[in-house]
């Protein structure tokens, strides 16, 4: 059953954008590459596994059995490329066991018993992955067949530690569409009206001498000069200080983010860093006060005092109200998400089901980032006052928020596009870090620095498409390919930890960028809900109910708030939405693009039917006018 | 009383304000009218209202007049908003309106929040009346704020509110007042299921050739008293031998027919037997009968939703007694109706726990697990019989909730509607009993003689499986089969129904 949902997800559309891309690629040239290493298999098998381009089997092991926790044991063939972990079971009666999983979602990888194990399958080996399951494998002990498929799995899937490349540099797609063209920070500080008399592009970072971690442009304060941004840079963890996030079109309030002030437990000052907080203030003319976000409660913020960090005192910082937003760090969150994914897989225990979510305190971590964002949201919308927002580093929970209060206040980061835009812009320019986060190609599955940080902001996002469900032009299966794509290392998107990182490594030109993908198959992701904004024209009939909302605010109470079954149980087949719900939503969104065009031409005929009638003078001169 | 807190767009806070500013004794608040159905007429009212936002701490609010009819209890608020209009539209009712018989309980305040005491019929009321708060049997919560008002009008509204919500007699419900002319819309595809000839439709829609009609039970010779007069049994079955049986079984309920397929299985529903020397022998009888309605001669299958009497087989995924249920309801009701901001968030930090604990979702999942066993068996061409205490509520539940999932034509609006038709009015749901309204005919000596009736929420769990199956499958209107996974992790919670099952609720009487 597992192949089901894995392979729709990573691969079933992998034969569409196939034909949507090129025709280069068709069936004999792949079987061709297959036929060079196993010439001697028939030709049905063959087809049975569909190879990427670059894609490589690197191993074979037969007589395998998969320990499916739902359908039962089936036996078949285990295959490892470069790209994926691939089951075929024998029986053709049992096709659904199939699975394919690509090997950067594998998290470790283990022996289950040993030369003296007794009972049937239990010799074999057991795979953790990164996207809420197991797989376990049961070997032959006599054809020993599992130390080679061990020691190969432990290569390909870890990459990294064993110096080879990850496969986002092998593989070699080309799509219609160049995803790594989807965001240009000039543009899209352009969009929101940079340059302007407050706020000005620096290339200051250029080199990423200033800091490492941050992009090459930035968006600052226009009265801030160069040699202010660097002894702000001094007094700012790391490095990154205070730069413009988003910037409301109408009222000027600013989003800016940045990491923790180095006070230290001496509480040292500084008065470049105060200067340079009024004139974020001093850019929006509507208010007298900054609110200063502090991600983190306010224990963990006096704690880092200790580390040399901290956060802003309200005496130093006149104007200035400094916030505690009590979220909590990256190891709670990984606890959090371990603990649930306990809980999910493989059997669900119904009689403890909700008494057990709320034990892992997943959702009520996602209430708080999204109390946090709403915090942010009311005090730029409603109250049109400026927010700098920081945790310990700037790029954990600051893009968590800052990302969730763009995507409340401005509908274009709604889009399909948009939304591309904001994850380029607050997430990886910004330098959150992917690479240390998800750990790609890297053995060390212990390692403190993995956090699900980024797929908790996914969650948030997925909990507002669930309050507002017309408000987002793409729809939960976005964001479900984005997470699997996370890990799956086929696309460059994710590599690496900042944008001087992935400049260095070449990632832009070596390798292909998630967005091609999803662009070149939009259809598979739009909305039919969707209720754009811009489609309210002034000429568009006032409507009884209510317009499509520009500012999401939505309800962070854990009534609300739901977990995630598509995604976090999504291996479980009794957990699956039932109905062909996604073919459905294509139907309607074909539908819906016929009837805008059909629209379209109508009123296009209407209006010259008017020119031309404004044309002819009237026929019959009333007598009147004479 | 407050403090002036910073107001957010649309509340104005009426509070401070004193009576006089707020339009002269000829003012417009005293132009408020509330909208009324024909035959309805206002009972009480009182002006310079100030019905408070739900939740508020501050105790912002909404500026109208409130009125009580023999219908409903309204607010007409001074100014309409746009944001007025959001959820379902009713035509019966508007934004601010109650049914009276949707009124839960009611409270004294002292003008805010603060709950003083239980109003119940027949108490005093000060007439000097700061406040009123009404939990409805929607889970709507609603204050209001008398300090502005005329003195005594409070007092007039609460003492006609108590008259008129809690009905001593059945013919006083306002069902029986209602004026409306009737309009001929029903659907050509309805079945109302009313005469023997629209069961005749449902038997041959279902292609069921072995099962006759009864209308046995439309004679002096009735005994199943709380069903309609058309029954469907085994074609073998004589009229003689049904009443003979029936009375083994509890109100007389022999398993009847309500629906089944072409290849031959069907769908039957019972009540328990009765603890009588003969009752297994005369079951056995009867389900012998069904077996040979069956072309291929499959013995049926039965389900005992509570748990089989006989075997007391101890499963603990029976269906709980009413009372139970009805508690269970009970500890939903307190977790979606909080009464102040604090409460709400208390209850908010342990939502889930609280919500498991109630059971409530449990009952629901049992409901689809029965129904879906029910439907699996009949996809596999056995018939099934579905048992239950006097067989007229779980086994409405399930036996809809069964057919919903084997026949796409209930899943239209008006097949589900037919179906409401055929298992809850035509095999009699004691609709008035389950919601606490006095029973018909009963007059007020033998209400008070007569056994405490059992309230139970029973047509509402009917309509949450139904919500259930719903975001289940949620494009399924004309499909195949549908599999139910019935599981508690599936479900999630329904809130608003109750409305529906008032109208419901109208529609019987």
């Amino acid at each position: 059953m597992d192949k089901h949902n894995s392979s729709e997800l990573l691969n079933s559309d992998f034969s569409l954008s196939k034909n949507a891309s090129s025709d280069s690629l068709d069936s004999d040239s792949k079987s061709s590459s297959l036929n060079s290493k196993h010439g001697q298999e028939s030709s049905h098998i063959l087809g049975d596994i569909q190879l990427l381009d670059g894609e490589k089997v690197m191993g074979v092991a037969r007589d395998v059995t998969y320990l499916c926790p739902y359908s039962g044991p089936s036996r078949g063939v285990l295959k490892v490329t470069n790209y994926q972990l691939h089951f075929r079971p024998t029986d053709v009666t049992s096709l659904q066991a199939t699975l394919s999983v690509p090997l950067g979602v594998v998290s470790r990888i283990e022996k289950v018993g040993g030369a003296s194990s007794k009972g049937e399958n239990s010799y074999g080996i057991e795979v953790f992955c990164k996207d809420m399951r197991n797989l376990r494998f049961a070997h032959k002990q006599e054809n020993h067949s599992r130390r080679g498929i061990f020691e190969k799995l432990q290569q390909l899937a870890f990459p990294l530690s064993h110096r080879l490349p990850l496969f986002a540099f092998s593989y070699s797609e080309s799509f219609t569409e160049d995803g790594w063209q989807v965001y240009e920070p000039v543009v899209e500080l352009r969009r929101m009206g940079v340059n302007n008399d407050m706020w000005r592009i620096t290339r200051i970072n250029d080199k990423y001498e200033i800091c490492d971690s941050y992009p090459s442009v930035w968006a600052v304060p226009a009265a801030a000069n160069d040699d202010l941004l660097r002894s702000v840079a001094a007094f700012r963890s790391r490095g990154r200080i205070p730069v413009l996030a988003w910037i409301h079109p109408s009222s000027q309030a600013t989003i800016t983010r940045c990491s923790q002030p180095l006070v230290g437990v001496s509480g040292k000052r500084s008065r470049e860093d105060e200067r340079y907080i009024q004139l974020i203030m001093d850019a929006n003319a509507q208010a007298h006060k900054l609110f200063i976000m502090d991600a983190r409660p306010s224990a963990n913020a006096i704690a880092n005092k200790a580390k040399g960090g901290g956060y802003e005192s309200e005496d130093a910082y006149q104007n200035a109200e400094l916030v505690f937003l009590d979220i909590h760090n990256i190891h709670v969150m990984r606890e959090s998400l371990r603990k649930l994914k306990e809980l999910c897989f493989p059997q669900i225990d119904q009689t403890r089901w909700f008494s057990g979510i709320e034990a892992t305190c997943w959702l009520k971590h996602i209430k708080c980032i999204l109390a946090g964002a709403v915090r942010i949201v009311d005090k730029v919308e409603n109250h049109k006052t400026s927010v700098l927002v920081h945790c310990s580093d700037g790029w954990d929970r600051t893009a968590q928020l800052t990302a969730l209060a763009m995507l409340m206040l401005d509908p274009y980061y709604r889009t399909l596009r948009g939304f591309q835009v904001l994850i380029e812009k607050e997430w990886l320019s910004f330098g959150h870090k992917f690479q240390l986060r998800i750990g790609h190609g890297d053995e060390r599955h212990s390692d403190a620095d993995r956090s699900p940080v980024f797929v908790q902001w996914v969650d948030c996002v997925w909990q507002l498409q669930q309050q507002f469900p017309t408000a987002f032009e793409f729809t939960e299966r976005l964001l479900i390919t984005i997470v699997d794509h996370l890990y799956s290392c086929r696309f460059g998107t994710f590599l690496f930890n900042t944008e001087r990182e992935r400049a260095k490594e070449e990632v832009k030109t070596k390798t292909v960028s998630l967005w091609s993908y999803i662009n070149s198959r939009q259809d598979l992701y739009l909305n039919p809900l969707y209720w754009a904004p811009s489609a309210f024209g002034p000429n568009t009939p006032p409507s009884p109910y209510a317009r499509p909302q520009t500012v999401l605010v939505p309800v962070a109470s854990l009534r609300i708030i739901k977990l995630w079954k598509a995604l976090y149980c999504r291996w479980n087949p009794t957990m699956r939405q039932q109905d062909p719900i996604f073919q459905r939503t294509r139907e309607l969104v074909a539908l819906r693009a016929q009837l805008e065009a059909a629209a379209a031409a109508a009123a296009g005929d209407h209006a010259a039917r008017q020119h031309r009638l404004a044309l002819t003078p009237p026929r019959v001169a009333s007598p009147h006018h004479v | 009383m407050m403090n002036e807190k910073k107001l957010v767009q649309n509340f104005k806070s009426y509070i401070n304000v004193s009576p006089v500013s707020n339009g002269e004794k000829n003012g417009s608040v005293h132009d408020l009218k509330p909208k009324l159905l024909n035959g309805e007429m206002i009972v009480g009212g009182a002006h310079s209202v100030v019905m408070l936002t739900p939740l508020s701490e501050n105790e912002r609010g909404r500026f109208g007049a409130l009125f009580v009819t023999n219908y409903k209890l309204s607010f007409v608020p001074i100014d309409t908003s746009v944001n007025d209009e959001y959820g379902q539209r009713n035509n019966l009712l508007g934004v601010f309106d109650v049914p009276l018989t949707c009124v839960g309980a009611l409270w004294l305040t002292d003008g805010g929040t603060t709950r003083r005491r239980r109003l119940m019929p027949r108490t005093d009321i000060p007439a000097k009346l700061k406040g009123i708060q009404l939990v409805c049997k929607n889970m709507k919560v609603l204050s209001f704020n008398f300090v502005n008002s005329p003195l005594g009008t409070g007092r007039q509204v609460v003492m006609a509110l108590l008259h008129h919500a809690f009905p001593k007699r059945h013919d006083l419900l306002f069902a029986f007042e209602y004026r409306e002319q009737y309009y001929p819309t029903l659907p050509s595809d309805m079945n109302m299921f009313l005469r023997p000839a629209d069961w005749k439709r449902e038997l041959e829609r279902c292609e069921c050739p072995h099962w006759r009609i009864t209308c046995i039970n439309g004679t002096s010779d009735a005994f199943m008293l709380t069903a309609g007069e058309t029954l469907i049994v085994p074609k073998s079955v004589l009229d003689y031998n049904l009443m003979e049986s029936a009375r083994h079984f509890r109100s007389g309920r022999v398993p009847v027919w309500v629906w089944g397929r072409a290849e031959g299985a069907a769908l039957l529903r019972s009540g328990e037997l009765l603890p009588t020397e003969l009752s297994a022998t005369a079951e056995s009888v009867l389900l012998e009968q069904v077996r040979r309605s069956h072309p291929k001669l499959t013995p049926p299958y039965v389900i005992y939703l509570c748990g089989n009497s006989y075997t007391n087989s101890s499963s603990t995924n029976v269906l709980p007694s009413l009372a139970l249920l009805n508690a269970s309801y009970k500890k939903l009701a307190d977790l979606c109706t909080p009464n102040t901001l604090s409460q709400f968030w208390m209850q908010d930090s342990q939502y889930y726990s609280i919500l498991e604990s109630s059971r409530w979702l449990r009952y629901v999942c049992n409901c689809i697990v029965f129904a879906d066993d029910a439907a699996r068996h009949i996809t596999d061409n056995v018939t099934v019989v579905l048992q239950e205490g006097d067989g007229v509520d779980y086994c409405a539940v399930v036996s809809c909730v069964t057919q919903l999932l084997l026949d796409p034509y209930f899943r239209t609006i008006s097949g589900f509607q037919s179906l409401i038709q055929k298992e809850w009015l035509a095999l009699g749901h004691p609709f008035c009993d389950r919601f606490g309204l006095p029973r018909p005919g009963s007059s007020k000596d033998e209400v008070e003689k007569a056994p405490p009736s059992q309230v139970a929420p029973v047509f509402l769990l009917f309509l949450d499986c139904v919500w259930q199956l719903q975001s289940q499958f949620p494009a399924a209107s004309s499909q195949e089969p549908l599999h139910a996974g019935g599981c508690c992790a599936q479900s999630s919670l329904t809130v608003n129904c109750n409305r529906d099952l008032q109208f419901i609720l109208d529609l019987v009487n």
